[in-house]
C-alpha cells in the first residue's frame, strides 16, 4: 500500500498555501508538525479530496484522490467540525456508516467495537449535545475508522482529550500504523515523538524536514521551535 | 442508501424550527379550513343561527337545488319566492318568506351575484337569455383582457362548443372553497413558509455545522447524498403538504359536505371559461399542481441555500419571490413576462388568476392551458434546478474556517 503525493500545490490568488509537496507513505505513522498557516490543514484537506489542489496529483494504490474507491480507503478527523445534535452518538456514526458505504449488520458489529474502544458505550444512546467536547472527539475518532480506512488523516486528534485519554490515544494510533497510513497532525510535539515513525515539518507551505527521528536527532520539540525561529521562546 | 435517506429525513423533522414550523402553520391552516364552521350570525343584535346550523340548511336546500338546470322555468321559480321578501327590511332573514321560500335557492342566488346579475335578479327581470348573453360577454372580454391571437380564440371556441348549455346547478360549496381561497392558493401561501424554514437547512447546516468534511470525503458523500438529499427533502415536503391538503380537505367537508364533485366549473366557479371540466375535476388538478410546485419550491430552496452556503439569504429569496410574486403587478400587455409570472406557484394556484390565464402554449403542435403546460414547465424546472444543485454540491471546495 503507498500514498503518492506528486507536486502537490495549492494557491490562492498570492498565496501559496501548499507548495509542491512530493511524498511517498507506506504504511506506519507520519507526523505533520508546523506553525498555524504553515499548510499542515490545507495539505490534509487535498489529501481527503475536500480541497482541489492547484497542480499536482495524490494516489492511494493508484487511486485518485478524487475517486470513490479512494474515499473508500480514507478515513478523516478534521481539526474543527459540528455534529447533529439532535442524533445520539450510535446514530451519528450509522449515519457516518452508511455514507461509507457499510452493510448495516457489519456497521452495527462494527460501531460497537469502536464505541467500546473510544469509552462511549454507556452514553451511546445519549444525544451528542450532551457530550463533553472529549467526548465528542472520541466519537470523530470512532467515526474515522469505521471503514477500517488504509490511509487515515487525523487534524489535531488529541485536541481536547485529557492526559489519560490522549495516551490511550496515542497507542490506538501506534497500532493502526502498522497496517496503515497514519498521517496526524498536531501541535503537541510529545504525541508525535512518542508515536510518529517519520516526521514531516512544514513550513510556508514547504516541507523542511522528511524523516525518523531517533534519541540521536536530539529534542524534537526544540528543534521544532529552531525551524520557526523561537527558539529564545523555548530557552 | 435506505438508511441514508432514513437519516436524512430525521435530520429534517428533527430540528426543532421545522417541528415548530410545522406544528403552527398546520394549526392555522385547520383553523382556516374548519372556520366555516365556527361563529354564529346576529342580524339587529338578534341571535339568527350558528354557522353550523347555517351551513346544514344551505346544504339541504342546495342539494335539493341539484340537477336542476338553469333556465327560464327555474329563475322563473326563484323570482316568484323572491317577490315576497322584503329585502329592503334589514330583518328580512327572519322573515318564513325568505327562509322557507327564498332561501331555497341560495346557493344559485350566489352563482347569479358572481355573473353580475344582481340588479336583474332583485328587479325580477332576470331571464335566461340575459344570463347566458352576460356570459358571453364576460368570455368576450376576457379573452380581449388576455389579447388572444386568433389560433387561441379559435382553440377556446372549440372547447367552449364542448360545455354543456344550458348549465345545471350543482351544490357544491366545499369543492368551490377547495378550489378558491381555502384550497390550492392558501395551502400554497402557508405551505412555502414551512418550506422555507425546512429546507434551508437540508444543504446549508452541513455548511454551518462543518460536517461537510467529514461528508464529502467519505464514499457516498460527494455522489449519491446529493440525490438522497434531494429526495428526503422532497418527501418531507410530499408528505407535509398532503397533511395540509388531509386538513384543509377534511374541515371542508366536515362544514359544507362533500357533495358536488361533478359541478360544471362554469357554474361553480368561473363563468366564463371555456373547458368542459367538473369543480371536482379542477380541485383534483389544483392539489396535484401544488404537491408538484411544493416539490419545486423545496427543491428551488435546498438548491439556493447551497449556492448561497446562507441559510438565511435563501430563506429571505423564497419569501421575497412569494410575496413579489403577489404584490407585483404584471400586465398582459408584458406578453411573455408576464404570462410566465402567472406560472409562479402562488399565482397558478389562484382560481382566478394563473389557472384561468386563457394564453396557450403550443408544443409540437398541440395547445395546451396553463394548467396543462403547468407540469411540463415544473418538471423541467425541477431537472435543471437539481442539474445546477448537482454541480455545485460535487465541486463544492473545504476551504477557510
Amino acid at each position: 500500500m503507498e500514498l503518492v503525493i506528486d507536486r502537490l500545490s495549492k494557491q490562492y490568488k498570492n498565496k501559496i498555501a501548499v507548495d509542491r509537496i512530493s511524498l511517498q507513505l507506506k504504511p506506519g505513522v507520519y507526523g505533520l508538525l508546523g506553525a498555524n498557516g504553515a499548510g499542515k490543514t490545507t495539505l490534509m484537506r487535498m489529501l481527503c479530496g475536500i480541497l482541489k489542489p492547484t497542480g499536482g496529483t495524490v494516489t492511494l494504490n493508484n487511486q485518485d484522490v478524487s475517486t470513490e474507491e479512494y474515499r473508500t480507503m480514507l478515513g478523516y478527523l478534521p481539526q474543527d467540525f459540528g455534529y447533529y445534535p439532535e442524533f445520539s452518538g450510535v446514530d451519528f456514526l450509522l449515519y457516518m456508516a452508511a455514507l461509507k458505504g457499510l452493510e448495516k449488520s457489519y456497521a452495527k458489529k462494527k460501531i460497537k467495537e469502536l464505541l467500546e474502544l473510544v469509552s462511549l458505550k454507556d452514553v451511546a444512546k445519549k444525544k451528542i449535545k450532551t457530550y463533553s467536547g472529549g467526548m465528542k472527539q472520541r466519537l470523530g475518532i470512532a467515526q474515522a475508522l469505521l471503514n477500517d480506512p488504509k490511509l487515515i488523516i487525523l487534524d489535531e486528534p488529541t485536541a481536547g482529550l485529557d492526559p489519560k485519554e490522549r495516551v490511550r490515544f496515542r497507542n490506538l494510533i501506534a497500532s493502526l500504523g502498522k497496517d496503515n497510513i497514519v498521517l496526524l497532525s498536531t501541535h503537541i510535539v510529545s504525541d508525535i515523538e512518542h508515536i510518529a515513525d517519520e516526521v514531516l515539518m512544514m513550513k510556508d507551505g514547504q516541507l523542511i524536514y522528511q524523516g525518523e527521528w531517533t534519541e540521536d536527532n536530539g529534542d524534537l520539540e526544540k528543534f521544532y521551535l529552531e525551524q520557526f525561529g523561537e527558539e529564545g521562546l523555548y530557552e | 442508501m435506505r438508511t441514508l435517506l432514513k437519516f436524512e429525513i430525521r435530520k429534517i423533522v428533527k430540528k426543532k424550527s421545522t417541528i415548530i414550523a410545522f406544528v403552527f402553520l398546520l394549526a392555522l391552516q385547520a383553523f382556516l379550513a374548519f372556520a366555516g364552521s365556527i361563529g354564529t350570525t346576529y342580524v339587529d343584535d338578534e341571535f339568527l343561527e350558528t354557522h353550523m346550523e347555517r351551513n346544514k340548511i344551505d346544504r339541504a336546500n342546495g342539494i335539493e337545488l341539484s340537477g336542476r338546470v338553469i333556465d327560464d322555468a327555474l329563475l322563473s321559480e326563484m323570482k316568484e319566492a323572491y317577490a315576497k321578501v322584503d329585502w329592503e327590511d334589514n330583518r328580512y332573514r327572519f322573515s318564513s318568506a325568505y327562509q322557507e321560500e327564498a332561501r331555497k335557492y341560495a346557493g344559485l342566488d350566489e352563482r347569479i351575484r358572481m355573473w353580475g346579475l344582481k340588479k336583474a335578479l332583485m328587479g325580477g327581470t332576470l331571464t335566461e337569455n340575459m344570463l347566458y348573453e352576460s356570459r358571453k360577454a364576460d368570455m368576450k372580454s376576457t379573452w380581449e383582457y388576455y389579447e388572444l391571437n386568433e389560433k387561441e380564440q379559435a382553440y377556446w371556441q372549440a372547447r367552449e362548443a364542448e360545455v354543456e348549455k344550458p348549465f345545471t346547478y350543482q351544490y357544491s360549496t366545499a369543492y368551490e372553497y377547495l378550489a378558491g381561497m381555502h384550497g390550492g392558493y392558501m395551502i400554497c401561501l402557508i405551505f412555502t413558509f414551512f418550506i422555507s424554514i425546512a429546507m434551508v437547512n437540508v444543504f446549508g447546516e452541513e455548511h454551518s455545522r462543518k460536517t461537510d468534511q467529514l461528508i464529502l470525503c467519505s464514499r457516498y458523500g460527494r455522489g449519491k447524498l446529493y440525490a438522497v438529499k434531494i429526495i428526503a427533502g422532497s418527501i418531507v415536503t410530499f408528505v407535509g403538504n398532503l397533511l395540509f391538503i388531509a386538513v384543509t380537505v377534511a374541515g371542508n367537508f366536515f362544514s359544507y359536505g362533500i357533495e358536488g364533485f361533478q359541478a360544471s366549473i362554469q357554474v361553480a366557479l368561473v363563468n366564463f371559461y371555456s373547458y368542459d371540466i367538473t369543480v371536482g375535476e379542477t380541485v383534483l388538478i389544483l392539489m396535484a399542481l401544488l404537491l408538484l410546485s411544493s416539490i419545486m419550491s423545496a427543491i428551488f430552496t435546498m438548491v439556493l441555500a447551497e449556492l448561497l452556503k446562507n441559510s438565511v439569504g435563501a430563506m429571505a429569496i423564497v419569501i421575497g419571490i412569494l410575496f413579489g410574486a403577489r404584490m407585483i403587478p404584471m400586465p398582459v400587455s408584458w406578453g411573455l413576462i408576464s404570462q410566465l409570472w402567472n406560472y409562479l406557484p402562488i399565482n397558478l394556484l389562484k382560481i382566478d388568476e394563473g389557472f384561468i390565464d386563457m394564453r396557450l402554449v403550443s408544443i409540437l403542435g398541440i395547445e395546451l392551458t396553463t394548467w396543462q403546460f403547468a407540469p411540463i414547465l415544473y418538471v423541467s424546472v425541477i431537472i435543471v434546478l437539481i442539474w445546477i444543485g448537482r454541480r455545485n454540491y460535487i465541486n463544492y471546495q473545504v476551504t477557510g474556517r
